[in-house]
């Protein structure tokens, strides 16, 4: 009983709000990330900093109730408990009560975080392409039914959803934590990111690549049953990748040795910028998507402690940003989709004369 | 005597599931091999939509025009007379010389290079290319899938008395291996 709570504890990411280190920022700012922040964020701040004065006044309030009356309310309660010998009740009645307080102490800063993210991001974001920035996404509960290489999971939520286009490519990328029930508690089986990408063509295959997980977690993989491995010729994406497919060929068009460096590069860059934890793909009808799993929380720009006028963050936004709609150009998807195209029109005769 | 006769139940399930493990491979090969067939006969039917849009400015160039589209007849003539392996892949391979050589010239005309017709059939020959690759690829791993089992005992038995052999994996030829010479394209 103790450790589920315990893992509750964590799964409310209680210290999530306290004033941290600020993060060390070397990339250098571009002049059009700076023409941005100065002509289009800074003019707002005034307003943002006032309302952040106004959630920091709610958040002090509440914290005062939870320093002053919750936490000794919480230890008598407990002490009494003990009194009486019943340990279970000294321990599970004060924590879950602090767990509850807790939440509703750090509302007026989730709410600060969520309208702070809402007035910059969507402007951040337009530096990189035609997006569109939310704070939640339009999740679909089905998706581990309609790809292989997303786990099974019965708890979800997402946040900090970025939508467009890139040339003829459609981009959606969003965070994601899954979870599955256990006897008395949940798991975590999937947090990270997760980037979808429509194409203009359809792939024709159905390949799942997934982390090799050795010959006996390999068995166990979705998608082992009904898709034959692709035994592939780079050593490296061998080692770390066990890919499967309906097609051979066509899994062999996709993942041509240039994909494959393609595709440990970018592993290799998300493992170094944001603690990921080994990539996974899938092509399925027109649809490629990627799971990201990494440990760290992208785009968080700022929190309740820190002044509006503080921006240092910025810089290290824009990087994360940069480094996910890039996903398309460093795999060379737009080229492949050129290609197709060029194919599909020869073939249709649709070219001008 | 009843062990003896498990033991010879047993020697021959194994010995019949090695034999059906060897003839699915080798059928794999061959389904990859005609796999390649169908990229190539792919790039055959969109190489003359290549030579109708060069034809018309690259007048200076009628003699590789006319040797592009030679070779892409005997090419079509010995697959459908269907020609022995090597006759027709030598073709393929010399047609694939030619047809590199006629995209590196395009390089000379800039009104060519430049025009949306050109732009496109360049994409798809290079997404031909990509296909046959992948075919190849595809049949060379096949091909080593039926290697590793006709090759280690007692596959190698089962595999000479069913008459299964392996056939020589796809490689490149002695002049695509040898180092380019930029010269030859630069003048």
């Amino acid at each position: 009983m103790i450790i589920p709570l315990l893992n509750s504890l964590g799964a409310l990411n209680l210290l999530r709000f306290r004033p941290k280190q600020a993060p060390v920022n070397d990339s250098p700012i571009s002049d059009e990330l700076r023409a941005v922040i100065e002509e289009r964020i800074k003019p707002g701040l005034d307003q943002l900093e006032a309302q952040r004065q106004h959630y920091f006044e709610q958040y002090e309030k509440r914290e005062k109730v939870l320093k002053y009356f919750a936490f000794p309310a919480a230890l008598v309660f407990g002490g009494v408990q003990l009194a009486n010998l019943h340990l279970f009740e000294a321990l599970l009645y004060p924590l879950l009560a602090l767990l509850f307080v807790n939440h509703w102490v750090n509302k007026p800063a989730r709410d600060y975080i969520a309208h702070y993210k809402s007035s910059v991001l969507p402007i951040l974001v337009k530096l990189y392409g035609d997006f569109t920035y939310a704070p939640k996404s339009e999740f679909d509960p089905e998706l581990d039914s309609r790809f292989k290489v997303v786990p099974r999971f019965e708890r979800w939520s997402s946040e900090d959803a970025i939508k467009g286009k890139l040339d003829d490519i459609g981009f959606e990328f969003c965070e994601l934590h899954l979870k599955v029930k256990t006897k008395d508690s949940t798991r975590t089986v999937f947090k990270g990111g997760m980037i979808s990408l429509t194409m203009p063509f359809e792939f024709g295959a159905h390949v799942i690549m997934h982390k090799d997980k050795g010959a006996l977690g390999n068995l166990f993989a979705r998608g082992a049953l009904t898709h034959q491995t692709v035994a592939l010729e780079n050593p490296n994406f061998e080692a770390r990748y066990e890919v499967r497919a309906n097609d051979q060929q066509l899994a062999r068009y996709i993942l041509s040795p240039a994909m494959m460096e393609r595709l440990i590069a970018l592993d290799d860059l998300f493992r170094e910028n944001v603690q990921g934890s080994g990539l996974m793909c899938e092509f399925v009808g027109n649809t490629a998507l990627l799971m990201l799993p990494y440990s760290g929380n992208l785009m968080e720009p700022t929190d309740i402690h820190t002044s509006a006028y503080e921006l240092e963050k910025l810089p290290l936004i824009a990087q994360e940003i940069a480094l996910l709609s890039g996903v398309v150009e460093q795999l060379k998807l737009d080229y492949m989709a050129t290609r197709k195209l060029a194919m599909r029109q020869l073939s249709q005769g649709t070219l001008s004369k | 005597m009843s062990i003896v006769l498990v033991v010879l139940g047993v020697v021959l399930v194994v010995g019949y599931l090695w034999y059906v493990s060897i003839i699915k491979r080798r059928n794999a090969m061959q389904e990859a091999f005609s796999g390649i067939d169908v990229q190539l006969k792919k790039r055959a039917d969109l190489i003359p939509n290549i030579l109708k849009i060069a034809a018309k400015f690259m007048a200076h160039e009628r003699e590789l025009l006319e040797e592009v589209t030679r070779l892409r007849s005997e090419v079509l003539q010995a697959a459908d007379a269907k020609a022995d392996q090597e006759t027709r892949f030598a073709l393929e391979q010399q047609l694939e010389s030619k047809m590199g050589s006629l995209l590196v010239s395009v390089e000379n005309y800039p009104e060519l290079k430049s025009q949306e017709n050109m732009l496109a059939a360049q994409h798809a020959y290079a997404d031909v290319e990509e296909h046959i690759s992948a075919a190849r690829r595809s049949y060379n791993a096949a091909n080593r899938g039926l290697r590793d089992s006709i090759q280690v005992f007692p596959g190698n038995i089962i595999a000479s008395i069913a008459g299964v052999t392996a056939m020589p994996f796809f490689e490149a030829s002695s002049a695509d291996r040898a180092p380019v010479d930029a010269n030859q394209y630069l003048g």
